[in-house]
């Protein structure tokens, strides 16, 4: 099972260059990508999720020709926007019974027995005759998964799926995808570092519309190990310092900072080496340090 | 609020729509008025009626129509300008900021009024420039300044515009809900058709309607054609009143809305998050599977059904469950309840809730309902997805556009037929109700589910192919409503081909004797072109979807060429070659039928003036005394041929040489003359010839002349035959006729042998022979002398022992037939089996109406009255031919139970009665000839009428008679004329002010006397003479024999127009010696109204006063002359009155006849 994704162009009508000529080969399991926003991530998932045209290059998945024949990948998709909404006054079951239809599960019997299991996975079971809009905002991610369940996919494309959720509410969600993602292959969108490294098998940065970098999230820490070195200083030492290898910084409580910056060797006797984290490597990667 | 104000009101001048909006209004006003001036028609000198457009009156009409589509514009404009802010959900930022809820509410508010008032302002601007327009009719704009404009727009179109507007702006504020806004305007809509049907009393009608509409017609009821055009419009209490009422009900909203909107994210009362249960909270440990069910996928075809049906269900319980929908369907239903009450209940006419009636009275209405729903649920759909923002969801999965497409389609097409369903329910209902049990439930099947839905499934697909091109609901919808209207305009502007009006077709008539005949084919042509038209939009609808980020329209143009797949294009051009093949038959058919289009007609027939308009100085023509008719029926073709003989008479003194020959317009007709002769001209089109005769035909001398005529193959769209399935009436002004028929007037030195009904003949001899189809029956005039059989056909062979007039009448269908014997004379009614409802009625008529004329005037001349039915397409009329009296379907279904006047008896009484006042007297061929005819006829009816039902009910007849006459004359648009040159189309004078100043005349001078007076004036002209009467000549016998003190009543009732306004300003009551004196202050004064002025007549006339109880029993009725405009006139009685009326017997002409009565 695989997603091949070559040499994709995509220019908005406004001047912007979306996807610049973009390349990623995607197998089996959880997938993250990650990037700063205005990468472009949100169209590439887009895109691969049928609903959106590229001005150039080609999509694969499973021998399927994305570009071509969008009917037979929506076949085999699940997806979930970044944002989206349902229709008011319409409870999660009977707008799960519409979704099972559009994805052509014909029969009745079979659609409630399925609906059943979706809301089972996703936990959704005692508020099934709730309205979705009227739902919270992890409620209504997990809803959003149980709609793609419905037609049992292979390729499950989320974007940016815990942002704006409480830290329970993003654990609940992130169990749920693990779940669902042992046997497809799942692309995960988001921009906390985090997610991917508790979630993904694999992952790739994004910025400019392009790859920067594609590799396991322990394989992109492995790289910068003895590499990160990090100081404590005061903020007018750093506004006078020279920014370009910084990779975060983080205010203390005694206003002072906390810096990390990517460097071969100790850049001077102030710094110690720290353990480079997936976040470190985010850093490295798009301000393209390396 | 400034600050709203300001921007909001910026932010319309900046969008395109306001401008789109702008120019369909004002555009579309400026074409509507210069259209109806007559700047895009040639002149029409036939046309003398002076009538202002831009008069008050007028003005306030065309604004009343314009208005309807502005209705539509105040939930796009003014509710648009406050529902932005929920829909992009921009009110939960807003409202933190420091703003107040009147300025946010009022800002918003006067910006949308004020964009839609710089739209109506700028319509207003493109009337007046169209009225400046050079080439205007010079009838139809008027030198009245300004008045017109400004009273229309600060009386109605304004105040209308605030008030709808508050409303609508209130409800989509509270709900946040724009087609809540819709919602109510199509309330309001349905609630201002309820109100006239549902209520009795005028002022209630006019406060209730909140466009002010019926309080306009009340004010003016009373206006006529010059008063239309020059006054006013007054400021009556009740305009005033429901202004104010309406005024205060908007307010009443506003301020409702404003007192419970919150400047919060929901509105107040709705709290609808989910608290997640403990349980749940709990319960994230569990463990999770995966989904484990295989599904098992069935035939493609059979899942693909499936699918529709489910996903079209889904569609179908969101457009039914809601409110709106369900307030709409009620009022809706409540609405056509009312209208067909008025008709089946109306006191005046009522008609038995026969089928096709039920079917007939709200089509036109809940079909509109339909139709709008339509508009605003194809929108709500087409747009749903994108609103609530699940439109990526749907998108992804693998559900196929064309699906989708169908679902929804299918969704509407479902309300569409539950809705015509309701519509059945509800005309069984109201049948039931009225006890009437032949349920016709194939016809209303057939023209629901048939003829109605087709024309609303063609909505259906337009709707859906508009708004998904405009992916905006209110623009969709308003596209639809012009697109709609703009049809019905087309034609103003001279465009009346069905290949260019979009799903248009004339309303279908209907005749319960040979149902909807060949109208069926043309409808259905004019149909499969429009159907296969949108089914070509379909495929354009479904190919340019776009899933995913919003394209623009190029973009879809250009997205959609991947989707022209090999069977989408196969199925395009289907359909395209059924359009070009359906649009070619239907140009074909109305080329065919074009020679008939009444514009055509009247050039052909100026062109046909111009050149021979010569000939119309040869008024000495002979005269048909013999006329022999082979007629053959073929109903079922909707054919007939004819051959015929006349023998010719020379009646005049001098030789005639030339002939003019004038035949059927619509057949083919040869003739041959049985002497020399030369065709000198003709015209084909008109079917006009002049013969000159080698020798001329001497005074006495007759002549022998034969044709045959053939009835063409009607077209298509021809829905005028005279050969019908079921129910052919032929009348004989398709048979060839003789002499310049466009002269109205007669020679004042022929004018007395030359009758009113036909030029060309006398009394004179006819016999037929007329074959129709087997088991039809044939009539013709006289009696039935032999019948047979043959070649499969049934002949029959009539004669008639006593000479006819020319005004005959020939009729086949399949009958059944009541027969009655009255001293002698068989009456006989021939009827569709049906509608026997009303036959002993009828029988009844005629029954009285024998022993009334035998007894005043001479004796029947013929063996039998044959009362036949005809269909309703032909007519509402019953008419004489000689013994047979064919009578219109509807008067067979007149429902005599809820009615006022028997309509029924007092038709059929009329008609028999011109037995004698139209045949054994004919009037001669001169203005105010049917005051000979009808006029008399009219108020022998009303006698006949008061023997059998007595007084109280001759009275309801005079009432109608007066309404009719007032009414008629409202109407009229031209000056009005007096009795003595009344003019056939002006029944108003004729029957209505006919009857009661007849009546009035009898009431003073005594039934016997006057009818004596008319006796012997039938004696003097009797129409075997061949000598006629004018209307002149029986004033003049009246002037002779009425006594001096009345005579005063023949100048004011036959040639004068007079009105009088009587009315009681005071009265008292005191006791006096012999009981009580009652003292009461009379005003009267008389006008003439003479050629369209007005003028004060002198008093010295009888008026009577009546005295009454107060159980409304007369006490004392007192004949009094009245000389003062201002008198006093006391009258004793014994016991005490508790009411006085002047002229309770209806004698005197009056408008208003309210403040005639004084209540103590």
């Amino acid at each position: 099972m695989s997603l091949k994704i070559s040499n994709l162009n995509k220019t908005y009508s406004n001047g912007v260059k979306a996807l610049n000529g973009l390349n990623l080969e995607i197998g089996t399991g959880m997938f993250g990508l990650l990037g700063p926003n205005g990468a472009g991530k949100s169209s590439l998932m887009r895109t691969i999720a049928t609903l959106q045209d590229v001005d150039e290059g080609s999509i694969e998945f499973n021998g399927i020709d994305v570009l071509d024949n969008q009917m037979a990948l929506r076949e085999v998709l699940g997806y979930l926007p970044q944002s989206f909404g349902v229709y008011p006054k319409v409870s999660a079951e009977n707008l799960l019974n519409y979704f099972a239809v559009l994805k052509g599960i014909t029969s009745k019997k079979e659609r409630n027995i399925l609906i059943d299991e979706v809301l089972e996975i996703v936990n959704l079971t005692d508020v099934r005759k709730k309205a979705v809009s009227g739902y919270s905002g992890g409620m209504k991610q997990r809803f959003g998964i149980a709609q793609i369940l419905l037609n049992n996919p292979q390729l499950i494309i989320v974007d940016e799926p815990t942002a704006g959720l409480d830290p329970a509410e993003r654990n609940r969600f992130l169990n749920v995808l693990r779940e669902v993602g042992a046997k497809n292959t799942v692309i995960f969108s988001t921009h906390i570092v985090e997610d991917v490294k508790e979630l993904c098998t694999d992952m790739a940065i994004l910025n400019k519309g392009t790859i920067l970098k594609q590799c396991k999230p322990t394989d992109a820490v492995a790289e910068l190990e003895g590499k990160v070195w990090a100081t404590t200083m005061t903020t007018d030492m750093f506004n006078s310092m020279d920014k370009e290898y910084v990779l975060s910084k983080n205010y203390n409580p005694d206003n002072t900072l906390k810096v990390r910056i990517y460097a071969d060797s100790k850049p001077s006797e102030h710094y110690s080496q720290d353990v480079a984290n997936l976040e470190d490597a985010y850093f490295v990667h798009i301000n393209q340090l390396s | 609020m400034k600050t709203i104000f300001n921007y909001e009101l910026t932010n319309w001048l900046k969008d395109w729509k306001f401008y789109l909006y702008l120019l369909f209004f004002t555009g579309g006003a400026f074409l509507l008025f210069a259209g109806t001036a007559g700047f895009f028609d040639p002149v029409n000198p036939n046309v003398k009626t002076v009538s202002y457009l831009n008069s008050p009156f007028q003005l306030v009409k065309i604004w009343s129509f314009i208005f309807k589509g502005i209705l539509f514009l105040i939930p796009a404009i003014v509710g648009v300008t406050i529902f932005k802010d929920f829909r992009h959900k921009a009110h939960s930022l807003l409202f933190t900021f420091p703003i107040k809820k009147r300025d946010y509410l009022a800002g918003k508010f006067l910006s949308g009024l004020s964009a839609l008032g710089i739209i109506i302002i700028s319509i207003a601007v493109s009337i007046i420039a169209a009225e400046q327009l050079p080439g205007l009719h010079p009838d139809k704009i008027g030198d009245i300044g300004i008045t017109g404009h400004l009273q229309a727009l600060f009386l109605f179109v304004i105040p209308n515009a605030f008030i709808l507007s508050l409303i609508t702006f209130s409800v989509i504020t509270y709900f946040r809900n724009l087609y809540a806004g819709l919602g109510v305007i199509i309330i309001l809509f349905l609630v201002g058709n309820i109100i006239p049907n549902a209520f009795d009393n005028p002022y209630v009608i006019s406060l209730l309607d909140p466009l002010g509409e019926n309080a306009f017609s009340f004010a003016t009821d009373n206006w006529n054609q010059f008063d239309k055009n020059l006054k006013a419009i007054p400021l009556t209490t009740t305009i005033i009143a429901n202004r104010i009422l309406w005024l205060t009900m908007a307010f009443i909203t506003g301020l409702f809305t404003y007192k419970k909107f919150k400047l919060h994210e929901h509105r107040s009362g709705t709290s609808k998050s989910v608290k997640i249960s403990k349980k749940e909270a709990n319960n994230n440990k569990k463990k999770v599977k995966t989904v484990s069910m295989q599904i098992v996928k069935g035939p493609k075809l059979e899942q693909s059904l499936t699918t529709l049906w489910t996903l079209s269900m889904y569609n179908l319980k969101y457009i039914v469950k809601s409110w709106m929908f369900y307030i709409v369907v009620a009022l809706g239903i409540l609405a056509v309840f009312f209208a067909i009450n008025q008709v089946t209940n109306n006191q005046a006419v009522a008609i038995m809730p026969v089928t096709n009636v039920i079917l007939s009275i709200p089509a036109f209405f809940f079909t509109t309902i339909i139709t709008l729903l339509t508009f605003m649920y194809g929108g709500m759909l087409v747009n749903r997805d994108k609103t609530s923002q699940m439109n990526f969801l749907v998108d992804s999965t693998s559900i196929s556009n064309t699906k989708l497409y169908l679902s929804k389609v299918l969704a509407i097409a479902k309300m569409q037929l539950i809705l015509l369903s309701l519509l059945l329910i509800v005309g069984v209902a109201v049948q039931i109700q009225n006890g009437y049990t032949n349920f016709e439930l194939g016809q209303y099947f057939f023209n629901l589910f048939v003829i109605q839905f087709i024309s609303l499934f063609i909505w259906a697909l337009t709707s859906l192919f508009v708004h998904s091109i405009f992916r905006n609901t209110y623009l969709g919808i308003f596209f639809l409503v012009a697109l709609w209207f703009g049809t019905s305009a087309l034609p103003e502007i001279g465009i009346e081909s069905r290949v260019a009006l979009f799903n248009f077709y004339e309303p279908l008539s209907y005749s319960d004797l040979y149902g909807y005949g060949t109208q069926l084919k043309g409808f259905f042509l004019g149909k499969a072109y429009w159907l296969s038209f949108t089914l070509l939009l379909s495929i354009a609808t479904i190919i340019t979807v776009s899933r995913g980020t919003s394209l623009n329209f190029i973009q879809r143009i250009k997205s959609s060429k991947g989707r022209l797949t090999m069977v989408t294009k196969m199925m395009s051009l289907a359909f395209i070659s059924f359009i070009a093949l359906t649009g070619f038959s239907i140009l074909r058919g109305e080329n065919k039928n074009d020679s008939f289009s009444s514009k055509q007609r009247a050039s052909a027939f100026r062109a046909f003036e111009k050149e021979f308009s010569k000939y119309a100085t040869i008024t000495k023509q002979p005269k048909i005394t013999d006329m022999d008719l082979s007629i053959e029926l073929y109903p079922k073709k909707n054919t007939f041929e004819i051959s015929g003989k006349y023998t010719l008479v020379n009646k005049t003194t001098q030789p005639i040489d030339t002939l003019l020959i004038k035949t059927g317009f619509d057949e083919e007709t040869s003739f041959t003359i049985k002497a020399k002769n030369k065709l000198v001209d003709s015209d084909n089109y008109v079917k006009f010839s002049v013969v000159a005769l080698d020798k001329p035909l001497r005074p006495k001398d007759s002549l022998t002349f034969e044709f045959d005529i053939k009835s063409q193959d009607p077209s298509i769209f021809d829905t005028t035959q005279e050969a019908v399935a079921n129910g052919s009436y032929i009348k004989n002004e398709i048979l060839p006729r003789f002499g310049y028929f466009l002269n109205t007037k007669t020679n004042e030195e022929d004018v007395h042998t030359t009758n009113y009904y036909a030029k060309d003949a006398d009394l004179m001899n006819v016999s037929t022979v007329i074959g129709t189809t087997k088991g039809q029956k044939a009539f013709a005039p006289g009696n039935l002398v032999k019948q047979w059989n043959n070649n499969n056909r049934d002949y029959y062979e009539y004669a008639t022992d006593t000479p006819v007039k020319n005004s005959l009448g020939f009729l086949s269908a399949t009958y059944k037939t009541h027969n009655h014997n009255h001293k002698g004379v068989d009456f006989e009614v021939n009827t569709h089996e049906n509608h026997e409802y009303r036959i002993p009625e009828m029988v009844e008529g005629l029954k009285a109406s024998f022993d009334y004329n035998t007894k005043y005037f001479s004796p029947y001349l013929f063996k039998n009255a044959n009362i036949i039915e005809f269909p309703k397409t032909f007519g509402t009329y019953a008419s004489v031919n000689a013994n047979l009296i064919p009578t219109s379907e509807v008067r067979f279904i007149a429902n005599t139970d809820e009615s006022d006047v028997d309509i029924s008896f007092y038709s059929i009484a009329h008609e028999l009665t011109h037995h004698w006042w139209g045949y054994q007297i004919m009037p001669a061929n001169a203005p105010g000839a049917v005051m000979i005819s009808e006029s008399v006829t009219e108020y022998l009816t009303l006698n006949i009428y008061k023997n059998v039902f007595g007084e109280e009910k001759a009275h309801q007849f005079l009432k109608m008679q007066r309404n009719r006459y007032l009414k008629g004359r409202n109407r009229d648009t031209e000056s009005e004329t007096t009795l003595s040159k009344v003019a056939y189309e002006n029944q108003y004078i004729s029957y209505g002010k006919g009857a009661i100043v007849f009546n009035t005349l009898r009431h003073h001078i005594g039934e016997e006397k006057l009818n004596s007076i008319l006796g012997s004036f039938l004696e003097e002209f009797s129409s075997d003479k061949g000598i006629y009467p004018t209307s002149n000549q029986l004033i003049e016998k009246l002037r002779q024999n009425v006594p001096t003190q009345y005579q005063y009543l023949i100048e004011d009732s036959f040639e004068d127009v007079v009105l009088y306004e009587t009315s009681i300003e005071n009265a008292d009551t005191s006791t006096n010696a012999n009981g009580f004196s009652t003292f009461i202050d009379i005003s009267t004064s008389k006008k003439s109204y003479l050629d369209g002025t007005e003028e004060d007549k002198n008093l010295n006339d009888f008026i009577e006063i009546g005295l009454y109880n107060e159980n409304d029993e007369l006490l004392k009725l007192v004949k009094t002359t009245i000389n003062n405009t201002q008198q006093k006139v006391i009258i004793d009685s014994a016991t005490k009155p508790s009411k006085v009326v002047i002229d309770p017997n209806l004698l005197l002409i009056e408008k208003d006849i309210e403040n005639n009565t004084f209540i103590f």
